[in-house]
């Protein structure tokens, strides 16, 4: 390469300039034709530079009127598009409750299709004439409940006082007489059918233009278990259930605070399914708060809502992002540590999964265990890490270490996968499609099968499918190691959702190993990151406090310091109240 | 407006010279200053650091102003825009010379059989994603690759330690001040890089602090380069030196690690890439900003698709083969380097400080 410095420099550095005009040339030609498109403006700069109307005027372009009436198109169309997607509430029509009881048992009768699970007791008012209808559901309501306090007091119920009109009647009756802690009255027998649909008993009497509700509900629910998917070593045993009420239940239990609040509100125009967002008023940031609620708007417009997995596909940020934004759990305990680091929490009614806003990636390699361990148990994040590079690398690494990049494996390890790969008849790169592949089956297999076939499954899978691959020298030892390996990495992540992101964009890494070798594997780990760094959590930047760095929080991300050294909350939450609690708290032996 | 922090800029502004700067002049510095290579880099940092303060005084006038903003408010419309032209023209060209630079590197010493365009467009590809996505998030990731960098590099200083000899660099100043001055120019190129602070001065959530992201990256690369030539000049001596591409990676090549992996470089390669990566989406976000610039656009996303073909392009028409691409370098771009990097904004500094005293108004945008 060395040659004298400017033998002929004059003659290269005309050529260059021409080069360098030549190529910029067809580049502006290139932003000639792109501006045809709609979405710029590009077009009204080009058009005062050939006018002569550039470069003099060229600072008032925001202000002039072609680029305004474009902007003003833009805008206009913004707006339709999201007055589109934010349609106004669904509207139910009104069915103001009439006077005449027959004409009530009418319309409530047809609102809830006469349908012979709901009842309609008609009975008379302690001795008197006046007659009480009584709606409710059969299945859904507590029989003692509604014997004892709603229909005894009120069959034998008696007038103090002689003549009184209707209206008096039914307020006496519910101060006095009905001995139930939650009523509530309606005007609109559309919402009373509602609460008849939800396990309330609805009276209703003749002369008054109001329905009153009775909480008789007692429904279906199963008992407080176990956690199934996050199993701890140390730590409370119980799960949240799929009953709103228990679950809300299980998380005041453990916070006993005035600031914890549930705003509940009902999403699903058939299902009418009840979710509570829960947070910490004094703690968590108003901002994230207010994001969630304008969020959770959205599931109003939906026709039903079963598990939260639907709301989360709903508020999600990124939803074409293979990398899950929103964490969900079943542990109150785990859901309490999260409202107190000033998180906003999520729960559905019908489903023991209640989804964490907003969630920080490291969040998908932690559990509950990293802080009921002793701080050395936390080292296991370590490994996570590492289990999380390796099942999303290894098999891409082994792939372009062995096809592309041989001299960098050292000599006695590169001579015993040549002589096990000896006789294997495909490339590595289809060696280990067919062997992530299986894989992947079987695993699919595993989920879905009844345990008592499950054994026969993992038969086939180790025995059959493993050592016989091997002995008929379709795959080699080696790569059967890398999958099982592989395999072993991604159960290490302790989140289901995000190893799926990893199952995934194994394949991906996997063909750029085969086509770029180890720069292709650079290439895909750098489109991650970028990837990875733009994402956003409710407006929470998704790898903080990696990226944007914050020294002092990587405390709790690659290890858990101790419960003494963390004494603020994570900053990126923007929480109210910022301390944790006193510092200083580092047990020290008695100075005396 | 998205913004960055101090720390973002510092590891953003590093990135955006180190990837090149440890690789390239090391030959050339050693081809044109001899032994005193080590001396001219140290020179061509403090012309970096001064620079920074030139461009951290021009800024601290216009604080939500770019470099080109500030030409033109402070030189008027007309001749502004012209200056933002040239500008333009400089961003696009300093962005195929990076993609070739890597490319070339990629092709003569990783990956042989694999065609440069291949490389080229792929690279440019990634970085228009990752323009299409923003300066923030160009910064954290140049965060996180700093990080990694940083390490990989002090890594290998400590590494020569053992073998370094000092006396390789003596006598110093053997054939005079010239070649060392002569050294300080070509590697102004990439100390005088950290003019592209005042591009991303607006985006600074903290300006009072925009000096610690100047002098920190000169202070870096001046300290690995100056490592480096004292690094190789013990190793091969300054002859040999300037006759191999690349003798920081020929130096590294010769490591093993505990007897047992030889091969070690092809991990600093793709640490290299990683580094690369920020180097040329930076430079294609400046060239995407100043177009933008040029024309007074709103926002800049469709312009990235007919940059990043423009870059690629003239990345892989300008220069015939990897000797061109250098002596390019050494000779030519040495010469236009300063007059954007360094002239230009003395330039504007002291039109506007005229200006001042005069008592005209500069517009302000």
């Amino acid at each position: 390469m060395v040659d004298n410095a400017g033998t002929h420099l004059p003659i290269r550095t005309w050529r260059h300039s021409f080069l360098f005009l030549l190529g910029v040339s067809p580049g502006f030609f290139v932003l000639i034709i792109q501006q045809n498109t709609p979405e710029n403006c590009m077009k009204f700069s080009i058009i005062k530079i050939l006018t002569n109307d550039f470069p003099f005027k060229a600072h008032q372009v925001k202000s002039q009127k072609g680029n305004s009436i474009v902007f003003n198109l833009l805008k206009k169309k913004l707006r339709q598009k999201q007055a589109k997607s934010f349609q106004v509430e669904p509207t139910y029509p009104a069915y103001p409750v009439p006077l005449s009881q027959v004409e009530k048992a009418k319309v409530l009768g047809e609102l809830l299709g006469h349908s012979n699970d709901i009842i309609f007791r008609r009975f008379n008012l302690g001795f008197s004439s006046t007659q009480v209808i009584a709606v409710f559901a059969e299945g859904l309501v507590d029989v003692n409940t509604q014997n004892e306090s709603l229909f005894k007091p009120l069959m034998f119920y008696e007038q103090k006082e002689k003549n009184l009109d209707n209206a008096r009647v039914y307020e006496s009756l519910k101060e006095n007489y009905i001995s139930v802690g939650e009523i509530a009255e309606f005007d609109d027998l559309f919402d009373a059918s509602h609460s008849v649909l939800s396990g309330d008993t609805v009276l209703l009497m003749e002369g008054i233009k109001k329905v009153l509700t009775i909480n008789t509900r007692s429904l279906p629910q199963r008992s407080i278990e176990e956690p199934k998917r996050e199993t701890i070593v140390r730590g409370p045993q119980e799960a949240f259930t799929e009953l709103l009420r228990t679950n809300i239940a299980l998380l005041r239990r453990r916070l006993k605070h005035p600031d914890l609040v549930f705003e509940t509100r009902r999403g699903g125009t058939y299902t009418y399914t009840e979710v509570a967002i829960v947070y910490l008023r004094g703690l968590a940031s108003p901002k994230i708060v207010e994001e969630v609620r304008r969020r959770m708007e959205r599931i109003i417009h939906t026709d039903h809502v079963l598990e939260s997995g639907m709301v989360e596909e709903l508020i999600e940020d990124s939803p074409y992002s293979p990398f899950p934004q929103i964490e969900h759990t079943e542990r109150p305990d785990k859901a309490v540590a999260q409202l107190l680091e000033g998180r906003v929490i999520i729960l559905i009614d019908g489903t023991p999964f209640t989804l964490i806003v907003p969630t920080l990636f490291w969040q998908f390699i932690q559990t509950a265990d990293d802080y009921y361990e002793r701080m050395m148990g936390s080292f296991v994040r370590v490994l996570r890490l590492i289990a999380f590079f390796v099942a999303l690398f290894l098999p891409s690494l082994y792939i372009a270490l062995t096809t592309y990049h041989q001299e960098m494996i050292p000599f006695s390890i590169l001579v015993s996968i040549n002589v096990a790969r000896e006789g294997v008849p495909f490339p590595a790169f289809v060696e280990a499609l067919i062997m992530e592949g299986i894989f992947e089956l079987l695993r699919e297999a595993g989920i879905r099968i009844p345990a008592q076939i499950g054994q026969a499954v993992s038969i086939v899978g180790a025995i059959i499918l493993g050592q016989a691959a091997i002995q008929a020298k379709l795959v080699s030892p080696a790569m059967v190691i890398i999958v099982a390996v592989t395999a072993i990495s991604s159960f290490l992540i302790p989140a289901f959702n995000f190893a799926i992101a990893l199952r995934i964009l194994r394949f991906g890494v996997m063909i750029l190993a085969a086509t770029l070798g180890l720069f292709g594997i650079l290439v895909a780990a750098m489109f991650l990151l970028t990837h990875l760094v733009s994402l956003r959590s409710f407006g929470i930047p998704y790898m903080a406090p990696l990226a944007p760095l914050n020294l002092r929080e990587l405390k709790d991300v690659f290890l858990r310091l101790p419960k003494w050294v963390a004494d603020q909350r994570p900053s990126i939450l923007k929480p109210l109240d910022k301390i944790r609690q006193k510092s200083g708290l580092k047990p020290q032996p008695n100075k005396d | 407006m998205e913004k960055i922090n101090t720390w973002q800029a510092t590891a953003l502004l590093t990135m955006s010279i180190i990837p090149t700067a440890i690789l390239f002049p090391t030959a050339s510095l050693a081809q044109v200053s001899g032994r005193d290579a080590w001396l001219a880099f140290l020179l061509a940092g403090l012309l970096g650091l001064l620079l920074t303060a030139l461009i951290v005084g021009l800024n601290s006038f216009y604080p939500t102003f770019n470099l080109l903003q500030i030409g033109e408010a402070v030189m008027g419309r007309l001749l502004g825009k012209g200056f933002t032209l040239a500008y333009v023209f400089f961003f696009i060209t300093l962005s195929a010379i990076v993609v070739r630079e890597f490319s070339a590197f990629m092709v003569s010493s990783f990956m042989k059989f694999t065609p440069l365009e291949f490389l080229s467009l792929i690279m440019v590809a990634l970085a228009m994603y990752a323009i299409y996505l923003g300066l923030e998030i160009i910064s954290r990731v140049s965060e996180v690759v700093f990080i990694s960098v940083l390490f990989s590099l002090l890594f290998f200083v400590l590494l020569a330690i053992p073998e370094l000899d000092f006396r390789s660099v003596l006598p110093v100043l053997d054939s005079g001040i010239l070649p060392v001055i002569h050294g300080s120019i070509i590697f102004f190129i990439w100390t005088g890089e950290i003019f592209f602070l005042s591009m991303i001065y607006p985006y600074l959530n903290r300006p009072g602090q925009a000096w610690i992201a100047g002098v920190i990256p000169v202070a870096l690369v001046t300290f690995f380069l100056v490592a480096g030539a004292v690094i190789t000049e013990s190793y091969f001596g300054f002859q040999f030196t300037s006759r191999i591409l690349f003798p920081l990676l020929t130096y590294v090549r010769i490591i093993g690690l505990a007897d047992f992996w030889e091969r070690i470089e092809a991990l600093v390669i793709l640490i290299w890439v990683a580094g690369m990566y920020i180097k040329i989406s930076f430079f294609m976000f400046m060239a995407v900003v100043s177009i933008k610039q040029l024309f007074n656009l709103p926002h800049y996303h469709f312009l990235i698709l007919p940059t990043g073909a423009l870059v690629f392009i003239l990345s892989i028409v300008m220069f015939e083969n990897t000797v061109e691409l250098f002596s390019f370098i050494r000779d030519d771009w040495s010469v236009f380097a300063p007059l954007f990097a360094f002239f230009f904004p003395l330039l504007f500094f002291l039109t506007d400080i005229t200006k001042k005293i005069v008592g005209v108004k500069s517009d302000h945008l």
